[in-house]
């Protein structure tokens, strides 16, 4: 007769008995300097193009010249104040790049030695940096660059095993600040309709702090808030 | 006078415009929008405090122990390693947050136990650590006997709070062991833990299986020399013969509201399916061939009875109405196809496949069609759902014994039950206590 | 381990239920046999002598199968042919026909493998005179399988019919 029973339990460090994908080698390909200058001239200064369309408008509106000549003025005034900034900042730019090079290669390299995310599958990853038109890395823009590697930090870690099967979109505003934490609470603008899962992807978002985002404070402030777009069940 | 009004008024207009735009513009440009596709880890990492055990007499801290193994062997979660923490809380306040995200737990659960006079009441929490909040909190109490009833119970509602899903803890399994050439049908917890013995034989027991109300087992005995069906109240411990007719009596199978079972019998010929009344009486034929048809288990709406025939050739399986009527096969991929299970929700089967000389436990997806081995064999046999349909109970053969394995559906986490008997074969899994 | 609040032992404690339910469409079932012991009047009618003569044909009782198959190999014609002809000639004589498979397969599948055989075996008994009310086939598949079988030579030895009386 059987007289005693054990339940065999393997508490693991790491999770030897899930089933792994192959792990593939990373993007390791270093972004150019040359790349990066061409950079900078690709970035307009975004507010510029307003004015003129504003000008239009006003001159619709009003038949005032000396109104709009001063409104003008101010525009030009702004409109140079933004170019010589850009140009300090090109300066400044170029200087910090090798820095970012190295920051860079860092974070790679920590997203690859991450020992705390045992059931790691960059399988999607690779797939997906691959479907991107910047594979190769000399094209990267350096936005570009930095919403991949956000993208990759949190895809990693959300668990769509609570997602369902069927295909699903959800959508969150997070408020990011300079170190890549959190601002607050990630707000959710789209519901999968499945609580679990709207549940656990913001834990995927929380899990991924500190989010990787530039140093540079020009570039930073388009990384202040984000809408971050899930579809955890798409097949990559 | 007029004029300079009016055209103030339109400036005015101008100016407000001219924000709202280069508001609108400025606002647009820079919320940026990053697309993520796809998960990339498939569990929620947890980490299970010591519940702080203040007894009467002596610490003896197993709770966490109990809570920890149920949620790994569930497949959906990674539960952390704590050991290492020289703060281990047991209460809210002495939570230490930063310490928590910085082993990467996202959930965490504490609490206290106090025994007293051989009664015990649990105090205990599941804390969201990014958000510093209480997920679930609740008091049990009872007699100290109902000690890993409890931790199961805690175990189910943190499963449930996190995975939608219901939990299987709490729930009990049945196996049959052989050995030194006697043969014993056991009932324990679904952890494996307070085995019982029902039967006792020094012949085969095969095929138990419970009522929908978990109440009765009705299994197979060869104690005649026959296989012949018994139905056994496991809280009287009664027995009734349910079946003893000429030839075998064997595979019975409870329809979902327990009145009747399915049910095998050979007279003098090829096994056939019956149904039959759990008393007994109102024996009918379901089908009738002259090949082999067996296994009989039921849709979980009463409406089909899935079963293995050889009408075909070999072994594969096969549909039919639970009122009779022409049987449709199921199964196309594979020389043989054994022994199918259903899933709770009716839409997956899970069956034994031979493959290439091994035999695996598969899926079959019954809305897709796709099947999806989940065991590796080369002798996996009998798998039984879980009644929240995520993990599969079955056995194996190892060099001539038997050992009894779970795998999660989704074939993340397997693990192996350490039974101390000769050969273990023949699980089953009672259904949720209504 | 907890003490079973069940009975351990199969000899007491049951209730056994008469499941003698007359059904239509198939041949009625047999009732419990009869107790009452005449060994003298069953050393006659059955010649139980001859069923246990270590020299007599019928002293023999298993008949092997090829891999997969139901069908009475030839070398067993003469040993089914014996007992087909003691059935035939002794009335009171019930044979029960008891087949076996390898641990091949799940175990209720095997059950009924086993009892193609046995099934197999009565046919070849019912051309020879031997009625269906003295025969009852029943299987026990897998169950007395040897578990360590690796290769054919073995595993062959599983796949038998045993041939044995209710009185012998």
């Amino acid at each position: 007769m059987i007289v005693s029973f054990e339940w065999r339990v393997k508490l693991p460090q790491v999770a030897e008995v899930e089933l792994w994908d192959s792990i593939p080698q990373p993007n390791t390909q270093a972004v150019e300097t040359p790349a990066v200058e061409k950079k900078v001239e690709l970035e307009p200064p975004k507010p510029l193009p307003k004015p003129s369309k504003v000008e239009e408008i006003i001159k619709s509106l009003t038949s005032d010249k000396a109104e709009i000549s001063l409104k003008q003025k101010k525009e030009e005034e702004e409109r140079k104040k933004l170019e010589d900034q850009k140009k300090k900042d090109d300066l400044k730019k170029i200087q910090e790049e090798l820095l970012k090079q190295d920051q860079l290669a860092k974070l790679q390299q920590e997203l690859l030695q991450d020992k705390s995310k045992p059931s790691l599958n960059r399988h999607e990853d690779v797939k997906q940096s691959n479907a991107n038109p910047t594979e190769g890395g000399a094209k990267l823009g350096e936005m570009d660059k930095y919403k991949l590697l956000i993208q990759r930090k949190i895809q990693q870690n959300v668990n769509k095993q609570l997602c369902g099967t069927s295909p699903v979109e959800l959508q969150f505003e997070i408020g990011l600040m300079p170190t890549g934490e959190l601002i607050g609470n990630p707000k959710m603008l789209k519901s999968s309709g499945i609580p679990v899962c709207d549940e656990s992807v913001e834990r995927a978002i929380f899990q991924s702090q500190p989010l990787p985002v530039p140093s540079d404070t020009d570039l930073f402030s388009k990384f202040k808030n984000l809408k971050l777009n899930f579809r955890p069940n798409e097949k990559i | 006078m007029k004029k300079y009004n009016l055209n103030n008024l339109k400036i005015f207009r101008a100016l407000i415009a001219l924000c709202l735009f280069s508001l609108m513009t400025s606002y647009a440009f820079a919320i940026e929008t990053i697309e993520i596709a796809g998960g990339g880890t498939k569990q929620i990492n947890i980490a299970v405090m010591p519940y702080k055990e203040v007894v009467a007499d002596k610490a003896n801290s197993r709770m966490h122990q109990i809570i920890t193994a149920d949620l790994y062997r569930s497949g959906f979660f990674r539960p952390l390693n704590v050991d290492g923490l020289i703060n281990k809380p047991s209460a809210l306040s002495e939570i230490n947050y930063s310490e928590m995200s910085a082993i990467e737990a996202q959930v965490m659960t504490l609490g206290q136990v106090e025994i007293n006079n051989n009664r015990l009441k649990v105090n205990w929490f599941l804390v969201d650590v990014n958000k510093k909040t209480i997920l679930t909190t609740m008091e049990f109490s009872g007699p100290v006997a109902q000690y890993r009833a409890i931790a199961h119970k805690i175990s189910d509602m943190i499963y449930e709070k996190l995975t939608g899903i219901p939990g299987v803890f709490s729930t009990k399994i049945s196996y049959i062991t052989k050995n030194k050439g006697r043969y014993s049908l056991n009932v324990a917890d679904a952890d494996g833990f307070n085995v019982q013995s029902v039967v006792g034989s020094p012949q085969p027991i095969i095929s138990a299986r419970w009522s929908p109300d978990t109440t009765k087992i009705a299994y197979v005995s060869f104690e005649k020399k026959k296989p012949i069906i018994y139905i056994q109240s496991l809280v009287t411990g009664q027995r009734t013969v349910l079946a003893n007719f000429k030839g075998n009596n064997s595979s019975p199978s409870w329809s979902p509201d327990g009145r009747r079972l399915a049910i095998v019998l050979t007279y003098n010929a090829n096994s056939q399916i019956y149904l039959i009344d759990a008393d007994g009486s109102n024996l009918k034929s379901l089908i009738q061939s002259t090949h082999i048809d067996t296994e009989p288990v039921w849709s979980p709406d009463g409406k089909s009875i899935y079963f293995t025939s050889d009408r075909g050739g070999r072994p594969q399986i096969y549909k039919v109405s639970s009122s009779g009527g022409e049987p449709q096969r199921v199964s196309f991929e594979g020389n043989q196809n054994l022994n199918p299970n259903v899933s709770p929700d009716g839409k997956i089967l899970s069956y034994v496949t031979q493959d290439e000389g091994r035999f695996r436990v598969v899926l079959h997806d019954l809305q897709t069609g796709q099947i999806t081995k989940i065991t590796d064999g080369p002798f996996d046999e009998a798998p039984k759902f879980s009644p929240n349909g995520h993990v599969i109970l079955y056995a194996q053969k190892i060099n001539g014994s038997g050992e009894l394995s779970t795998v999660s559906i989704d074939g993340v986490v397997r693990q192996s039950f350490n039974i101390l008997a000769e050969d273990i074969r023949e699980p089953a899994w009672a259904p949720f206590v209504k | 381990m907890k003490k079973s609040l069940l009975p351990a032992f199969l000899v007491s404690f049951f209730l056994v239920g008469c499941s003698s339910t007359p059904i239509n469409d198939a041949p009625k079932p047999s009732g419990p046999s009869s107790s009452a012991s005449e060994m003298s009047d069953d050393e006659k009618d059955l010649d139980l002598a001859s069923l246990r003569d270590p020299n007599n044909i019928l002293s023999k009782r298993s008949i092997y199968f090829d891999y997969d198959k139901d069908v009475v190999k030839a070398e067993y014609k003469d040993l089914v042919a014996a007992h087909a002809k003691y059935v035939a000639s002794h009335p009171k004589a019930k044979m029960t026909l008891t087949g076996n498979t390898d641990d091949r397969g799940s175990r209720e599948y095997n059950l009924s493998l086993g009892q193609k055989r046995s099934v197999s075996v009565k046919k070849s008994m019912n051309v020879l005179g031997a009625q269906d009310t003295q025969i009852e086939t029943v299987s026990f598949g897998e169950e007395r399988a040897d578990t360590n079988c690796k290769d054919d030579a073995c595993y062959g030895k599983d796949r038998r019919v045993d041939i044995s009386y209710e009185k012998e």
